[in-house]
């Protein structure tokens, strides 16, 4: 018994990472297939072999999510749109990292002297260099990244609004935590290095580094967040 | 074997009446068709709940979520009025289409 749970649990977790169909639409089929279980097993097959028998009755996974796919091709492509400017938010706290990474880490050592490479080439290597890193670090990592991602997928499904809204405020907020660590950063290294007080950490250049990040990501973060609505808005037209 | 597409046209006439005939959920539904076509119509699961939420989009049937007594919980599907409606014209519609291969074929026509 134990062993047909745990069997339907993974079946269910693939249409979820999958995120073709939505929770009700898989609810319904799980039902289906331990309606499924149940008959076969009525018949003289084991739990397993029934459930083996049921399963593959369902035909594979994409079959039936095209099948789902062609009833709403709208909502595949919400989704779809939805992923990618997930991806373009990604990427911009990527850049913002990698600002910081340029204009006070190798900006730091410069400036500090200790080194004495020229600023030139290090402007021509610094691309290198960090998209060299972050290869590396994807590489090294790629399994552990797969998982947060499926994970994050199927929590899109279980519970959207509030895991949506957390990444937008994590879009929104992560590029100005970045900027104020780089800035007062800045103006530590540079009292460090030489004592002077060039930037000044004053309230209006705090402002003027949350609103442009704001108006950067605040786009995007909406957008994302109505096309979620959307989608969960379709959805619940089946499920009412 | 039946032609795909002939399955794929007949299922909503086909869902229509056997929700008629009172409330019923998708796994019955499949052993129901497949009983009266004497195991020559074979659903599968991804051919049948598109078309049980696109009719349900349309307003024909209406469905709802209900526990069985072993706690199993099951989404019910039942006919609407306009449901009703519907099968008629498509009652109507496939007794021309049967009538006049049936006069093809020297078989005495049927009435609904």
């Amino acid at each position: 018994m134990q062993n047909l749970e745990n069997e339907i649990q993974q079946w269910r977790e693939r249409y979820r990472v999958n995120g073709q169909l939505s929770e009700a639409e898989i609810e319904e089929l799980e039902s289906h297939l331990r309606d499924a279980v149940e008959d076969l097993s009525g018949r003289g097959l084991s739990e397993e072999e029934a459930f083996l028998v049921a399963r593959r009755r369902f035909g594979s996974d994409e079959s039936v999510a095209t099948e789902f796919e062609k009833m709403d091709p709208m909502r595949v492509w919400i989704q779809r749109t939805k992923w990618m400017l997930v991806g373009t938010l990604a990427l911009q706290v990527l850049l913002v990292i990698r600002t910081f990474f340029v204009s006070h880490l190798f900006g730091a050592f410069a400036r500090g002297g200790t080194p004495a490479v020229p600023d030139l080439a290090m402007a021509f290597l610094e691309p290198f260099i960090f998209t060299g890193i972050v290869i590396f670090v994807v590489y090294r990592c790629w399994g552990r990244i797969v998982t947060i991602l499926e994970r994050f997928s199927g929590w899109c499904g279980r519970c959207p609004k509030a895991v949506v809204l957390a990444a937008v405020m994590f879009g929104c907020f992560a590029p100005i935590v970045f900027l104020m660590v780089s800035l007062s950063l800045s103006v530590g290294i540079q009292r460090l290095f030489d004592g002077s007080d060039a930037v000044r950490f004053d309230w209006r250049n705090l402002i003027s580094s949350m609103v442009w990040p704001l108006s950067l990501y605040g786009p995007i973060g909406l957008v994302i967040l109505a096309l979620h609505r959307w989608e969960n808005r379709r959805e619940t037209i089946s499920d009412l | 074997m039946i032609a795909k597409d002939l399955i794929a046209a007949s299922s909503r006439p086909l869902v229509l009446s056997v929700l008629s005939q009172g409330e019923s959920y998708g796994y019955a539904l499949i052993q129901r068709v497949r009983e009266l076509s004497k195991e020559r119509i074979e659903w599968t699961e991804g051919m049948l709940y598109p078309v049980l939420h696109r009719l349900e989009k349309e307003g024909l049937i209406e469905s709802e979520w209900k526990t069985s007594d072993a706690g199993r919980r099951r989404k019910y599907y039942r006919i609407s009025a306009e449901g009703g409606v519907a099968l008629r014209q498509e009652k109507d519609n496939w007794i021309a289409v049967h009538n006049t291969l049936g006069g093809l074929w020297g078989m005495k026509p049927c009435k609904i």
